[in-house]
């Protein structure tokens, strides 16, 4: 074994994108909350109080991290639902003024997935095309509002699997211009949703400067607990309940409190809100020493996505000639955690519909691989990839019929 | 109308809209108005009862082409 391997029994995590490991101080401000403060928030008596101010506070630590303020902020559980509440309550709230949609072909599934069971209630949708980086053209998003029909756009801040950042400022700027040019009598106002599930707690993510009505962000992507993230809505935005029942959060989400959840994702806003930056500059330098490193010492190799504009942990790319999943197993012998396409696609034995939104090769795309950094990976950690995954293809390529060393 | 603060309960089924308010009010002044908007048709029995048990003045009522407005002046804390 190389000495820059890890010993035997640990392991270098570069899945990232599939979940993060919480952080120490979250895990410790989310126990009292499993134990001892158990009371519900909606309860009178102190226990009850205690919880509830845990929960707004929260509430104020996410609105720091995306700069909303609290009251637009609702507590859901997790990503999945935020994109299911953004899209299904708001076609629901807004059908009577129109019922078309505009989304891109490369969301995750929660919104492909919601927007094709709208499409089953009678709800027409524009999944737009991108480039071969990844990139929704904000012209394009132009051309697909309807004067009479279009009530929402949902584009996803950066794809989790090409890490492609999208320019939502812009899309956002186009919509804006379509809303302040229309005829306010017979032409329905046109919200905007973005995903930020992937972004939020990993760059700066400012819902002025985007210029968004509504915003999805789930905790475990940002070092915080799993079943827990908020959707924002800003204020004055008419939407639907996602879950009727009592009045937790103002009754459009209701259901008692996941206390404990609520509290780790607002500890992990808080602390990823002063650290964002200085994390994602380090993460982005040992993304491009992995990404020039593989190029350098495998050929056939593509990167997917765009090489600059990109999240900073993501090294998305293609090997020709062999197999994602076989390259995972051997990198997982060495004691290396990666992934090939997205988490939720890789039990699928089908090509990434991300890939081939970009144009990849359906053949090509079976060789996927994606490394996600976070903050706890080590420049130590990344020549050990260096070092294990060139030895691997090769030995995989053997094996290939069609492979011809150049 | 003149409003202080809205309360938004579309979709919301009563008496759900009803808590909504009167947890909203409370951080009213007196004679601040809460606009409320509601599409339930039992709000249009719960809000007015409300209002007259608990002491505010239901000042203004408007019927929306999908949902219904109502103005509720605090008149005591």
């Amino acid at each position: 074994m190389s000495e820059k391997c890890p010993e035997q029994g640990r392991s270098i995590y570069l899945d990232h994108a599939a979940t993060t490991p919480p952080l120490p101080e979250v895990v410790e401000a989310m126990i009292p909350y499993l134990g001892e403060k158990f009371g519900n928030p909606s309860s009178l008596h102190d226990l009850g109080q205690t919880a509830k101010k845990a929960v707004e506070e929260a509430r104020t630590q996410v609105a720091g991290l995306i700069k909303s303020t609290p009251e637009e902020l609702f507590f859901t559980s997790g990503g999945t639902e935020s994109n299911n509440f953004a899209l299904k309550s708001m076609a629901f709230a807004h059908q009577g003024k129109g019922r078309h949609l505009v989304t891109s072909a490369i969301e995750h599934y929660s919104i492909t997935h919601s927007a094709k069971a709208l499409e089953k209630l009678g709800f027409e949708v524009t999944y737009l095309p991108v480039d071969r980086f990844g990139f929704v053209d904000p012209e394009e998003v132009k051309e697909a509002l309807k004067k009479r029909g279009t009530i929402l756009v949902s584009i996803m801040h950066a794809n989790n699997e090409v890490g492609t950042i999208e320019p939502i400022a812009e899309i956002a700027r186009v919509i804006k211009e379509h809303n302040e040019n229309r005829n306010s009598k017979t032409e329905p106002q046109i919200y905007f949703h973005t995903d930020a599930i992937s972004t939020a707690g990993t760059i700066p993510v400012d819902v002025k400067e985007l210029g968004v009505d509504l915003l999805s962000l789930a905790a475990h992507q940002f070092y915080g607990p799993k079943g827990v993230g908020a959707l924002f809505i800003k204020k004055g935005t008419r939407i639907m309940p996602f879950l009727h029942g009592g009045i937790q959060e103002e009754g459009k989400r209701a259901g008692t409190e996941n206390v404990a959840g609520i509290v780790g994702l607002g500890k992990a806003a808080e602390i990823v809100s002063g650290e964002v930056n200085s994390w994602s500059e380090r993460i982005t330098c040992l993304r491009d020493r992995l990404i020039n490193g593989l190029q350098g010492n495998i050929d056939h190799l593509y990167l997917n996505g765009h090489p600059t504009k990109r999240l900073p942990g993501n090294v998305s790319m293609c090997v020709e000639f062999v197999e994602g999943e076989s390259m995972l197993l051997f990198l997982s012998m060495e004691g290396i955690a990666a992934a090939s396409g997205s988490s939720c696609t890789s039990h699928a034995l089908k090509a990434s519909q991300v890939l081939l939104a970009l144009g990849v090769d359906p053949a090509l795309a079976q060789g996927s691989l994606l490394f996600s950094l976070g903050k706890g990976n080590s420049r130590e950690d990344i020549d050990c990839v260096l070092d294990k995954l060139p030895p691997i293809v090769s030995r995989l390529r053997q094996m290939s019929p069609l492979y011809k060393k150049p | 109308m003149k409003k202080d603060e809205t309360v938004d309960c579309f979709g919301l089924i009563c008496p759900v809209p009803v808590h909504l308010m009167a947890k909203k009010i409370k951080q009213l002044q007196v004679g601040q108005v809460l606009e409320v908007i509601a599409d339930d048709p039992d709000s249009l029995q719960d809000i007015p009862s409300w209002c007259k048990s608990s002491g505010h003045k239901l000042i203004k009522f408007e019927q929306e082409e999908d949902s219904y407005k109502f103005y509720v002046r605090k008149e005591a804390e």
